[in-house]
């Protein structure tokens, strides 16, 4: 994961920001805040409900920062309070709804649009297909698939950064991405 | 090594997680294992898909208002009791340790079971309350105070006569 700050430089923001500096905690918030939120919407899979969860973990950060023993640990500590909140979420929701992936797909053609006066309407259909389903396919899996998968495809991040935020051995998360890939394939076999 | 072991480490392959000497031991498995070969393919289109799907996602510009807002205007949030930080309250913890305490006595003695002579016993009180039910001739309503075993013990009577007190 490449960021654009300097350890030295989070470490201090991190520590002035856990004394209550809301201009440090801002200048925290402007580098991470686009990682994490690409992190929660592969999660959840829907902008709103990602930017809800975004704020909830920035804030939550905020009140906890003050705990963080070692500075260093921001970046892993930041994405392991996103994925509770992510995981916290799904939970609320689950309790809700037990709608599973596979029963929407009704609401999936129904998302196809057939507007004729766009253009190249056909390839804007197959775009939107596509990301549909690939958006499906990636909230069929199991949190603790979806979680490394994410992180490791979409984040880029090492299989060791993964393994400090989920709290799994590398060999675990390293058997776990592949059988995330394999699951994800399964699901779109249909479309490739 | 088995193709499904050679797709473990493609996966990691394909996220960069192995060094070089790994990496070109998979590049030329690739190469003779047509499976793999196809799997490798397949996986990479779909990184590919992936990585650039969210390449462009961005939050709201609006989120750092209400971070803003909460943080500077709300306390800090009370942090909320685990069941742990339950557990760590002195009374609680007396509590649930004589509760355990008892608990554990209780299942012993279940765990020991009824003696030979216990079991006897029972079994004498079975066979007698069988036949007493069906007997008009004994009253099984009346207690007897006299016997420690018998709640209500069963006494001989003639249900013809009425002057018969259930109690006596």
């Amino acid at each position: 994961m490449v960021l654009e700050i300097s350890k030295e430089q989070l470490e201090k923001l991190v520590k002035s920001a856990a004394e209550g500096s809301v201009e440090d905690f801002r200048k925290l918030y402007d580098v991470y805040s686009v990682p994490v939120y690409k992190f929660i919407l592969g999660m959840v899979g829907n902008e709103s409900e990602a930017d809800d969860v975004t704020q909830e973990t920035f804030i939550k950060v905020f009140y906890k920062l003050k705990k963080l023993k070692d500075p260093g640990y921001f970046q892993f500590w930041l994405y392991r309070i996103a994925r509770n909140e992510v995981y916290q979420r799904h939970r609320q929701l689950k309790r809700r709804s037990e709608v599973s992936i596979d029963n929407e797909e009704i609401g999936y053609y129904e998302f196809i649009s057939d507007d004729k006066d766009e253009l190249d309407p056909e390839k804007q259909i197959m775009s939107r297909e596509l990301d549909s389903v690939i958006r499906k396919a990636l909230l069929s899996l199991k949190p603790k698939y979806r979680d490394v998968f994410v992180l490791a495809v979409q984040e880029k991040m090492s299989y060791e950064e993964i393994s400090q935020i989920v709290g799994r051995s590398v060999v675990s998360v390293k058997t776990d991405i592949y059988r995330a890939r394999q699951a994800v394939k399964e699901k779109l076999n249909r479309y490739l | 090594m088995k193709c499904k072991n050679w797709k473990i480490k493609i996966s990691a392959f394909l996220d960069g997680a192995l060094d070089e000497a790994e990496s070109s031991k998979v590049l030329s498995h690739i190469e003779s294992c047509p499976e793999c070969r196809s799997f490798h393919q397949e996986h990479s289109a779909l990184n590919e898909f992936f990585s650039t799907q969210a390449a462009d996602a961005v939050p709201s510009p609006f989120i750092w208002n209400k971070i803003e807002r909460r943080i500077t205007s709300e306390p800090e949030e009370a942090p909320r009791q685990s069941f742990l930080d339950y557990l760590r309250m002195p009374r609680l913890a007396y509590g649930l340790a004589s509760a355990m305490v008892l608990i554990s006595l209780a299942a012993l003695v279940q765990l020991r079971g009824p003696s030979s002579e216990e079991l006897q016993l029972l079994a004498e009180m079975d066979a007698f309350t069988i036949e007493a039910q069906g007997n008009p001739f004994i009253d099984m309503t009346s207690p007897d105070s006299s016997n420690p075993f018998f709640s209500y013990a069963a006494k001989s009577v003639n249900p013809f006569d009425s002057n018969v007190k259930a109690d006596k």
